[in-house]
């Protein structure tokens, strides 16, 4: 009983210190319609700086506080250079590339912080005043989380005042609800949009200060509070600060009490709260009319990317490539021939995320989920079940893949897509993660190891446990895959896509079921990711809880990127390429996340069309240079090929 | 149809750098003699890493001055392995297509768990230095593999029987851990270790709190800590969760109503994080403290803290880098045993190797490449001084009395 | 006070409006009539720097506005009325107008209350939100709305869409009233071709872009072919 009290009583001081972060992230939603992803860096950087500042000794209340602010001031001057960089040439680009931008951001910021401030851990203490234990009948807590509460409680009737009451307030409400009109009157919109970045930064960079002594201080902490931040902001309703406050401490509540009620499965009852809420209401407790409006972007969606050299030319080129890949297992080094192999199976996979992305115009932030699914199956059925013959399992897997994405499209596709549907992708994908963690079977948190090689059943045996002979089937694989989403995507198929990603409404008057086709996208995608993990498993030999982990989501959102997310084969240009880049700076150690963040930053601000875009254009340079044949058709069909920020 | 538009730059650029590397040249006796390292140079492990590969280094370093390995210099070929099964996997392949079988790495469960099953097929060896899953030396055990440091029952058995017998009044337990198999194994180890301590007293353990690997706010675990008779604690949190229980723990006085808290693990980063607000009750599973004894007056302790100080200006290292030391002394010493450095003779004089580190004689079990010496625990404490923390008490218990039977091929059991 | 020479004004690659030339001198009224299509939002944006994407010469004042962000325009004095209203939901009709003020940057401009003076219809709704009000009404508060910063080129554009015809001639008036008396400048956009003549002195004809006809309403009335080849439907 005492459990449960102290559980409502920590919902509100840890709701408090979620809603310290999610204010900052809820504000910018509203004002900028921008989903920050790196809100959480920001603020571990805040807390950084103000240990920075602090010291790990103990000290007066006053100078906490100004180490706070000071923290605040910082980063919101750090918010101030990234919409100068970074957000300004955002501002009219399709939300989900902002998505990955300030993802990119995230990774950026964290690599950065590692890299000032090292990997050691930190502990600071309160300040003297508040390092006291209080014991409240049988509550033991201390006066800092009393601060905390307090702390919350004031930055919330601070927004809701400025915001509500204040004139200024109104003000901002206006350059969210319509900025054009506001810039019509008069209203200095870039100084409005600028001050807010500023403000919700500063937030940030405040709570990190507030924060600092609330844990032990790492490089893992910004990912940890934001992850709660988000949800909270979800639940709440984005752009809604008294969403945010409310979906705070409900997220304080459910995970209090997931620790007194369900003490064997730590950890997931915020997951399935998440995704509830996201199927029953997913505009949240407190829609803001900023949610109902969707962003609308400039960018109408791109057809495919045609190249106008001749066909002839890449097929040699397509085959040369082919024909060199067959050729590895016979001069590759081990390690190398692995790295290929592991390319061809990222290959697929970015390429399954495409179809959603570059086709259906939908974004997936946790399709490693399907990945692992296809994995965990394949390794499985290979371990303990070796009777069941291989392609069964490859088949079995991917009707795996799609049965779970026609469930979970059915039941989201309906009522919501964009930033919800990233965010019910990350939800999903977690939930996964912890339940498969709970499995004995699945090996719980060591995965399964030992994973042995097939041996193909075909009227005559394949065997296929040497790497060189396994390597050859999963080109083979490959290859026939592609082939046949190819001929999928560039019929009457693929077409339907495109027409239902740039003009929905129009698709529906010409009698398409747009929802049908988004769950059929689905389907094919989460199919396809499946089907790679299954032929990854056995390649690998083992399979473990790294495979759902949010980053391994993040690695076909790169790759498509950067190959083109705008081409068929942008995915598997990509996946080649990061693979040569990864090998190259494999030994620049502990600069992995910068360089890729890095990456992926450059590609949305400077070439969206990634590698292929780039290529394109200098195609239409070179043969505008030689004469311009270039008939204006062709030039009408590319103008979606890359937001043009 | 159009076809594949894999870059001719990729190609290119693949085509130059990976056929420049697999060059096999013939050896000559004085070409170098190389040793796979794997380590998580990146990410999350990076500072343990570092400290790995410090104490490999330092160990190739001195047996270099004396002579080499039979009369050739060692040359260490690093690798990142991410703190990953798969990044361990890869780096392990690359090494072994490089024609290096002699690896030094693994150091944590999961790199070693997916390492150990492909090394047959890459036909190399690994010597690792602190993985501690049971299934390695049992259910998963492999011929190629060695575990040169306690596993988890020894561990955490061992933890238990030096805070249980340091605390014979205290009678009421609690144990907080991760959610994870591991973890759940850890507590019923510690809890076995407490019981078998005592004899016959009469020993109550509260049931056990699991916690998800990422969480950072903790209160909820504390609380029920506080309210509970309990007067020892098994922390088997490690890093930043530890960390942050222990912070959040001193916030309610929780560190004053325990007798006794035992971890495994975090050892002196804690002392590290927290400096004056160190606990003055907390036992953790150490490695080495050079100024002091036993180490002070043992000789291959003396060379490498010097070795050590004259490469890093630093006389506070971390203690880890002491067990991939061991790790190579290990290798070395096989492979001057068998004056061989094919996988075959290596495993063969590795098996019943027994070789002096820096905490004495060390032995590997032939029948299950279970390593085992002396295990070293510390009781650390705030100073007024830089750097804050130091050592109060060292204890040490011989790992032989708290092994398991070699059972490889089986799970392991716990002795009812 | 406004000059525009050889306008052409673009979305994406697409044409919109050609070699337009128009003038207004200091608290002179014009039109512009054009069927659907022809043009006419496009030019009142390209004159905001709101949407298209402008080639040519636009001068107010003699300066040319260039790549003049459209906040600076309101504040030079331009005002104006899109034809989709854009009323603000959360505020009340006289914060509707009194968030318009900061266009004033230093100009003397009416007092919101007395705007609502001007515009009979709008006088009693005055703590109304603007979600609350009817189509027409919320038409009547763009435009007076305009009228808070002060302007000295007001732009309205097609203000009497969906109006009730009883409320078009009242508009007539009261904003003849008002640019006679303030000295504002006006370029109505529009199809309704009695209110321009209520409210304009001389107008410009719009077609798929071009301008095909200038001058005064008498001219205009002489050529009758011209309201059957440009307006009618």
């Amino acid at each position: 009983m005492n459990q449960i009290l102290f559980a409502g009583f920590n919902a509100l001081a840890f709701g408090m210190s979620i809603f310290l972060v999610a204010a900052g992230l809820t504000l910018i939603f509203g004002i900028l319609k921008l989903l920050n992803m790196a809100q959480g860096a920001f603020f571990m950087i805040g807390a950084y700086v103000a240990f920075s500042i602090l010291g790990t000794g103990s000290s007066s209340f006053g100078f906490f506080l100004l180490a706070a602010l000071g923290a605040g001031l910082i980063v919101a001057l750090l918010g101030l250079i990234t919409d100068r960089l970074v957000l300004t040439r955002l501002r009219h680009v399709d939300y989900h590339y902002v998505l990955i931008a300030t993802f990119a951001l995230m990774m950026v910021c964290n690599g950065l912080v590692k890299l000032i401030w090292g990997v050691e851990f930190v502990s600071v203490n309160p300040p003297t005043v508040l390092d006291e234990p209080v014991e409240l009948g049988s509550l033991f807590v201390s006066r800092y989380t009393l601060f905390i509460i307090a702390a919350g409680l004031v930055v919330y009737l601070v927004m809701e005042v400025a915001l509500h009451r204040l004139w200024f307030g109104k003000l901002m409400q206006a350059l969210a609800a319509d900025s054009w009109m506001a810039g019509l009157l008069g209203l200095n919109v870039p100084l409005g949009l600028a001050l807010s970045v500023m403000v919700s930064f500063f937030l940030a960079g405040l709570a990190g200060g507030l924060l600092l002594p609330n844990q032990s201080l790492s490089p893992q902490l910004g990912d940890s509070y934001l992850l709660f931040a988000f949800f909270a902001v979800i639940i709440g309703g984005l752009g809604n600060i008294r969403g945010a406050f409310v979906g705070s401490i409900l997220l304080g509540l459910v995970s209090s009490l997931n620790t007194v009620l369900l003490p064997d499965m730590p950890g997931i009852a915020i997951y399935v709260a998440l995704a509830v809420f996201l199927f029953v209401r997913p505009t949240g407790l407190f829609p803001s009319r900023a949610t109902q409006a969707e962003p609308a972007s400039d960018e109408g969606g791109g057809s495919l990317a045609r190249s106008r050299i001749g066909r002839g030319v890449w097929q040699v080129l397509g085959l040369a490539v082919a024909a060199f890949a067959a050729s590895m297992p016979l001069w590759a080094n081990e390690g190398l021939l692995f790295l290929a192999g592991s390319t061809l199976v990222q290959g697929l996979f970015a390429l399954s995320w495409n179809i959603l992305f570059g086709y259906a115009g939908l974004a997936s932030f946790g399709h490693a989920a399907f990945f692992a699914l296809g994995a965990y199956l394949a390794g499985a059925v290979l371990r303990y079940w070796p009777a069941v013959p291989f392609l069964a399992t490859l088949l079995g897997a991917g009707a795996l893949g799609a049965a779970v994405a026609f469930v979970v499209g059915a039941l989201a596709l309906r009522r919501m897509s964009g930033i919800f549907l990233a965010v019910l992708t990350v939800a999903l994908s977690e939930a996964m993660r912890v339940l498969i963690s709970y499995s004995p079977l699945l090996g719980r948190e060591d995965g399964l190891v030992n994973i042995p090689r097939p041996v193909l059943h075909l009227p005559f045996a394949i065997d296929l446990t040497s790497s060189a002979a396994y390597f050859w089937f999963l080109l083979v694989t490959t290859a026939a895959i592609v082939a046949v989403l190819w001929w999928a995507m560039h019929g009457r198929y693929g077409r339907k896509l495109l027409s239902v990603r740039q003009d929905p409404e129009r698709a529906a008057f010409l009698g398409v079921n747009v929802t049908g086709v988004r769950i059929g996208a689905f389907m094919l995608s989460g199919g396809v990711a499946a089907v790679a993990g299954a032929l990854y498993a056995p390649w690998a030999r083992i399979v473990t809880l790294d495979e759902v982990h949010w980053l391994a989501s993040t690695q076909p959102v790169l790759n498509a990127m950067l190959g083109g997310v705008n081409s068929f084969w942008g995915p598997l240009l990509g996946s080649a390429v990061f693979t040569v880049i990864n090998y190259g700076t494999r030994t620049l150690i502990g600069l992995s996340e910068l360089i890729v963040g890095t990456i992926l930053l450059f590609i949305v601000l400077v070439a969206p069309g990634g590698i292929v875009g780039v290529l394109r254009s200098a195609e239409a340079a070179w043969i505008r240079r030689r004469g311009g044949a270039a008939a204006p058709a062709a030039a009408a069909a590319a103008p979606g090929a890359g937001a043009r920020p | 149809m159009a076809l594949t538009r894999r870059s001719v730059v990729a190609a290119g650029v693949a085509a130059a750098a990976f056929t420049a590397a697999p060059v096999r040249r013939a050896r000559s006796q004085s070409a170098p003699l190389r040793i796979g390292i794997m380590f998580p140079m990146s990410g999350i492990g990076a500072e343990a890493g570092t400290a790995w590969l410090r104490g490999a280094e330092l160990a190739a370093a001195q047996w270099n001055r004396s002579g080499g390995l039979l009369g050739r210099q060692i040359e260490l070929v690093v690798r990142d392995d991410k703190y990953s099964s798969a990044g361990s996997v890869a780096a392990g392949r690359e090494l072994a297509g490089m024609g290096i079988n002699l690896l030094v790495g693994a150091a944590q469960s999961p790199m070693a768990l997916g390492l150990s099953p492909v090394l047959g097929e890459l036909k190399a060896l690994c010597v690792a230095p602190t993985p501690a899953a049971m299934s390695l030396t049992h259910e998963n055990f492999n011929r190629n593999f060695f575990r040169l440091c306690p596993n988890a029952y020894t561990l955490y058995s061992g933890l238990a029987k030096i805070v249980a017998t340091r605390h014979p009044d205290v009678s009421e337990w609690a144990s907080i851990s991760f959610d994870s198999e591991y973890g759940r194994d850890s507590v019923r180890f510690f809890e076995y270790g407490v019981r078998h301590a005592a004899g016959g007293r009469s020993i109550n353990f509260q049931p056990p709190i699991f916690v998800p690997p990422t969480k950072t706010d903790l209160k909820v675990e504390i609380n029920a800590l506080m309210n509970s008779p309990a007067q020892g604690l098994y922390l088997g949190l490690i890093a930043a969760p530890c960390i942050s229980f222990l912070q959040q723990a001193r916030a309610v006085g929780l560190n004053r109503k325990l007798k006794v808290i035992g971890e495994a693990g975090t050892d002196l980063l804690i002392g590290r994080a927290m400096q004056k607000s160190t606990p003055t009750n907390l036992w953790s599973v150490t490695y080495w403290f050079p100024e002091h004894e036993p180490f002070k007056s043992n000789p291959i302790s003396e060379a490498l803290f010097k070795d050590y100080v004259a490469a890093t200006n630093d006389r506070h290292p971390i203690g880890l880098l002491t067990t991939s030391h061991r790790a190579c002394l290990a290798l070395f010493n096989a492979v001057k045993k068998a004056n061989a450095t094919d996988t075959d003779s290596v495993i063969s004089a590795l098996e019943g190797l027994t070789f002096d580190t820096i905490g004495g004689p060390y032995s590997i079990r032939k029948e299950d490449h279970q390593g085992y010496g002396t295990s070293f625990y510390a009781k650390v404490g705030p100073r007024d001084a830089q750097p804050f923390y130091g050592l109060d008490t060292l204890e040490q218990l011989s790992d032989a009395e708290v092994i398991e039977p070699a059972t490889p091929g089986r799970k392991f059991e716990l002795p009812s | 006070m406004l000059e525009v020479a050889h306008l052409d004004a673009f979305y994406g690659d697409g044409q919109i409006l050609h070699a337009i030339a128009l003038d207004a001198a200091e608290g002179e009224r014009v039109a512009v009539l054009g069927r659907n299509g022809a043009g006419k939002s496009t030019l009142l944006k390209s004159l905001m720097n709101a949407g298209p994407r402008v080639a040519g010469a636009i001068r107010f004042d003699g300066r040319l506005l260039a790549e003049m962000p459209s906040y600076r325009r309101a504040q030079l004095g331009l005002a104006l009325v899109p034809e989709d209203r854009r009323i603000y939901s959360h505020l009340t009709v006289l914060e509707n107008i009194a968030i318009a003020r900061y266009g004033a940057a230093g100009r003397k401009a009416m007092e919101p209350r007395q705007i609502l003076e001007r515009f009979s219809m709008l006088k009693p709704l005055e703590e109304r939100y603007g979600g609350q009000l009817s189509g027409g009404q919320q038409q009547l508060l763009a435009v007076g709305r305009a009228f808070a910063a002060g302007p000295r080129l007001l732009l309205l554009d097609e203000p009497t869409e969906g109006l009730a015809p009883v409320i078009v001639e009242q508009m007539a008036r009261e904003i003849a009233a008002i640019c006679d008396e303030e000295k504002v400048g006006l370029v109505l956009c529009e199809q309704n071709i009695w209110f321009a003549r209520a409210c304009t002195s001389r107008l410009y004809l719009i077609d798929t872009g071009r301008i095909v006809f200038s001058g005064g309403w008498d001219e205009f009335d002489r050529n009758a072919d011209l309201k059957q080849r440009y307006l009618a439907v």
